[in-house]
């Protein structure tokens, strides 16, 4: 499709038409005002015939010139072929939400229609084609807006970043969304907006509002906690809480363990669908059970984790060179049932060692398959040229996947050897290097000793050894409270002391400090940090050996310590039983679903508001990776039900929910448009959030700037010169003829 | 003046090359994979003898310091060249170190104070190795192994009465676990009694020797033959390793 246009060429393209018309006429009537001017000197001398002849000839002359210099030109413009990916898809939200009226009446839907019928038309004068799709639950295509708006019922749910995947995956060159913007699929936003941005492709919101009155949701939706967790140890348990709010606001969550609360938080929640989690650390204290109560807002949930003692944990402990820490720590573990210990001393140093209770290995594996059977790899005083790249990868896949490794070395030398490896990248500090301050002044003092040393004649001290004083652990300035850092939090004779350590540069941000040197300026002494699913830590320090031996034998400070301290910093393993209601609303005698996690079929219970106990049927949902159980009632009253599930072990979990009359889905809330949110989404796509046509101009101009130009100028400029300069040359001639010249 | 500026030059001299040659040595060992890791002490237990000898403990102290140069050269273990000193009477001074050496000529006659402390010792996590040094019996009662039965039958049972005392198979650790010693300990001198281990809580937390393997790290080569010093040495290194790698007993 093509079509013809004029305008001016040479220096006068680039200017208005207006502009040029208005400078070419007046140059025109400025030439003929001068032609007649200067042929009237010469009235005398010519007969009117003859003047009217040279004022004709020289008024030629400057009109040619004048049309020389607009040099019109002749412009055929071409629209490219329309292709089929160049069109435009809508979608038309059609759920709940789209179609409720408010007190006048209005629905989102009749809004956004009349937004978007303001913008359909040049939306169709500029793309090839445009396609309808209505959505809610799933999305259907649609012969026009009219079909689109009116055909088919409205849905429960609204798929809105699905169908916008499914829009996408058709590649057109924009895509129009008549939506409220709220998606209650639990799609997750983030996700959808980067994968949006890469395609490349501008989405448009076109917003529906109306004036309902907002209401809200919460739903305290499951407990995560490990099943069976060590004495003295720490875990972590999970509230995962759906809640759909008007407007931004603070929830309150608290935790309740064994009936005494023991954390509390303001969660942060943002206007519309909220899908939190809140991970609480909990301290596991002596063997028992612990029952884990989540409270929010009026919700509450709660799973039981059994603290147990003899739960054993495997120890690998790796060793680089001879020293007397093995002898002591594998006492201290050895006198605990509970600990296995296999133990390996680098090959090179070709000492056998003797068997431990554990399986044997002959060196550090370089599969972090044959590392994972361990809780916890203890490497003490190793060198960094004894640990092959394949050795030190598989100890970090090993803590990535959820293990845990303890770095114990009191030698700078052989920390800093360790100096941009991927063990150091894993642990929680930077050690110091030999050029570093702190070294530097240890080595200073070294050479102070020596000299006092030779001068004194004592040879015993030649080697810069001095006399050994034990330091004691403290607890690092606001440290909080942990299992871990209660190792160093008293006075008494139970505060590790030890004899040597390592300088260390830096503790790593996000790394957590259990302990530093108790006198003197503080020294980092006990780092921990998480890395992948698992945690690195470095003990600066000798295996204090010589603590050991400075308490009395009935003294088991020491046992306790290295007991205490692996099994603060094991990770916990397995999952306690878990009751996650399915059902998101529950009315009366509407059924409300759970689900359970256990191996064998749990008994479900649910207890009425007048305390009358139902037992519930029970049907197995497993699949081949996951064991799970679903059960099912209809509560007969509302009000404030709890449903108890019991697994073959015992264990128990218990769900505290709201029954009301009528079940209220996420849909019919009434939550406020998220227009901001829109807005978000779209201007990430290149997109625009369209309130008025203007909105959409960008996509038309868009489409207007791919039509192709041919200028072709009117005539060719010489033959007009041509023409001027013969009109000139009689001009002349007739001047001569008539005796003018 | 002469005299003082001569020992001073000597004694700077001496600095400057244990200032410099130190290190340099540390990295070479290091470089070679040896001698690497902290010190290690070594001691001498100071103990009274039959007849009230105070002076029977430290003889022929150079044979421990031959056995440190031995560990050093020849086995992964970083032991601190120095003798030191560790009092049966005062028990801050013993537990400094995780390894007492007791030796003497004449048989031990410790008091209650001094089994007590003994006792503590070994309950904290120490580690013992008594022997007999069968040389010099010319003032005790003329037996060969006064020193081991004194050791064997009486102050054992008053230092941990609820440990046994048993000799050690020849497949023990402490015959393999650096050194192998396929016929169990080596023998310079004395009755071959045989390495025996008191044994607490199903760990060896002293070793007890009749066999003066002590001899062979002082003058071997002289007194027992090449072969027999290094099986001495051997044997020495063999007890220190396994005494570092064994779990307190405590």
């Amino acid at each position: 499709m093509s079509h013809i246009e004029w305008q001016f060429g040479g220096w006068l393209r680039d200017w208005s038409a207006l502009g040029a018309t208005t400078l070419l006429v007046a140059l025109a009537v400025a030439g003929l005002i001068y032609v007649v001017w200067f042929y009237r000197h010469a009235a005398g001398a010519l007969t009117p015939r003859a003047r009217r002849w040279l004022v004709g000839l020289r008024a030629a002359v400057v009109l040619l010139l004048l049309l020389c210099l607009a040099n019109p030109e002749r412009v055929e413009k071409t629209a490219p072929p329309k292709k089929p990916s160049h069109t435009l898809t809508v979608l038309v939200d059609r759920s709940a939400s789209m179609s409720a009226p408010d007190h006048r009446g209005g629905t989102r839907l009749a809004a956004a229609v009349r937004r978007w019928k303001q913008v359909e038309p040049s939306a169709k004068q500029n793309f090839s084609s445009v396609n309808y799709r209505r959505f809610a639950n799933d999305v259907q295509s649609a012969s026009s807006l009219d079909d689109a708006v009116n055909a088919g019922a409205t849905g429960s749910e609204t798929h809105l970043f699905a169908a916008l995947r499914q829009a996408l995956a058709e590649n057109p060159a924009a895509v129009v969304c008549l939506t409220d913007g709220l998606d209650t699929s639990k799609d997750d936003a983030q996700k959808f907006a980067a994968e949006a941005t890469a395609q490349g492709v501008p989405i448009y919101f076109v917003p529906g509002e109306n004036h309902l009155l907002p209401g809200s949701s919460l739903e305290l939706h499951e407990v995560q906690a490990p099943a069976r967790v060590l004495r003295q140890t720490e875990f972590t348990a999970t509230a995962v809480i759906e809640t759909a709010v008007a407007k931004d606001q603070q929830l309150p969550a608290e935790l309740w363990v064994n009936g005494k609360k023991t954390a509390s938080t303001q969660l942060a929640v943002r206007a519309g669908h909220n899908t939190l989690s809140w991970p609480v650390t909990v301290g596991s204290g002596e063997p028992g059970s612990l029952t884990l109560e989540f409270r929010v807002g009026d919700q509450l949930a709660s799973a039981v984790a059994d603290v147990v003692e003899s739960k054993t944990m495997e120890v690998l402990y790796y060793q680089g060179a001879l020293q007397w820490g093995y002898r002591f720590l594998r006492g201290a573990l050895e006198s605990d049932s509970s600990f296995r210990l296999t133990a390996i001393l680098n090959p090179a140093l070709q000492v056998q060692l003797t068997a431990a209770n554990g399986p044997s290995l002959t060196d550090l594996p370089e599969d972090a398959a044959e590392l994972r059977r361990f809780q916890i790899v203890v490497l003490a005083h190793v060198f960094a040229d004894q640990l092959t790249p394949k050795q030190q990868q598989a100890l970090v896949d090993y803590v990535r996947g959820g293990g845990g490794v303890l770095f114990i070395s009191p030698d700078s030398q052989a920390t800093e050897g360790f100096s941009g490896t991927a063990l150091e990248q894993m642990l929680p500090v930077v050690f110091a290097t030999r050029n570093d301050p702190a070294n530097a002044a240890v080595q200073q003092m070294q050479f102070q000793l020596s000299v006092n040393a030779a001068q004194s004649g004592d040879e015993t001290l030649a080697s810069g050894s001095q006399a050994i004083t034990l330091r004691p652990f403290a607890l690092p300035a606001g440290a909080q409270y942990s299992s871990a850092s209660r190792l160093f939090a008293t006075n008494s004779e139970t505060v590790p002391q030890f004899a040597a350590s390592a300088k260390v540069r830096s503790v790593k941000s996000g790394a957590e400090t259990l302990a530093v040197s108790g006198v003197g300026t503080p020294e980092v002494l006990l780092a921990r940090q998480r890395f992948g699913n698992g945690f690195a830590a470095a003990l600066t320090t000798d295996l204090l050996w010589r603590w050991k031996l400075s308490l009395p034998s009935d003294s088991h400070a020491v046992e306790k310590f290295w007991q205490q301290l692996l099994l603060s910093l094991a990770p916990t393993s397995g999952e306690g039983l878990r009751v996650v209601k399915i059902t998101p609303s529950a009315a009366v005698n509407a059924p409300v679903l759970f689900s359970a996690n256990a191996e064998a079929a749990p008994v479900f219970e649910a207890i009425s508001p007048g305390g009358a106990r139902q037992r519930m049927t029970v049907s197995d949902a497993s699949t081949a990776e996951h064991p799970a159980w679903v059960a099912g009632f209809a509560p007969t009253a509302t009000g404030r039900w709890e449903v108890h599930a019991t697994d073959a072990a015992g264990r128990q979990a218990r769900v505290v929910f709201l029954v009301g009359e009528k079940s209220v889905s996420a849909e019919l809330l009434n939550l406020p448009a998220d227009v901001a949110g829109m807005k978000q989404l779209a201007e990430s796509t290149g997109g625009a959030l369209v309130q008025d046509a203007a909105d959409f101009q960008a996509p038309v101009e868009a489409v207007a700037k791919l039509v192709s130009k041919t200028p072709e100028p009117l005539w060719n400029s010489g033959v007009l010169l041509v023409a001027m300069l013969g009109l000139y040359s009689t001009e002349l001639i007739a001047r001569r003829r008539w005796k003018l010249l | 003046m002469k005299g003082i500026s001569e020992t001073s030059r000597r004694r700077f001299l001496r600095t400057l090359l244990a200032s410099a040659a130190f290190p340099s040595v540390n990295q070479l060992l290091a470089s070679a994979g040896e001698v690497r890791g902290p010190l290690s002490p070594w001691a001498r237990l100071q103990f009274p003898c039959r007849g009230g000898d105070n002076n029977n403990w430290n003889v022929w102290p150079n044979g421990d310091l031959k056995l440190i140069d031995e560990l050093r050269a020849t086995s992964p273990t970083n032991v601190d060249r120095r003798w030191n000193v560790a009092n049966i009477s005062r028990l801050e001074t013993m537990t400094p170190f995780p390894f007492l050496f007791m030796h003497s000529e004449a048989a031990p006659e410790l008091s209650g104070t001094e089994c007590a402390n003994l006792r503590e010792y070994l309950l904290r996590g120490g580690f013992l190795f008594a022997e007999d040094c069968v040389n010099g019996k010319f003032h005790s009662d003329g037996s060969k192994d006064a020193f081991f039965r004194r050791m064997a039958e009486v102050e054992f049972s008053r230092i941990l009465p609820e440990a046994k005392l048993e000799r050690l198979p020849d497949d023990h650790p402490v015959f393999h676990c650096f050194h192998h010693f396929q016929n169990g300990l080596p023998h310079m001198q004395g009755i071959p009694h045989g390495l025996h281990g008191l044994i607490l809580n199903g760990r060896v937390v002293a070793l007890l020797s009749p066999s003066d393997i002590h001899c062979g790290w002082t003058n071997g080569d002289e007194w027992f033959g090449h072969e027999k010093r290094v099986q001495a040495m051997q044997m020495g290194a063999n007890i220190y390793v396994y005494a570092m790698t064994a779990p307190t007993g405590g």
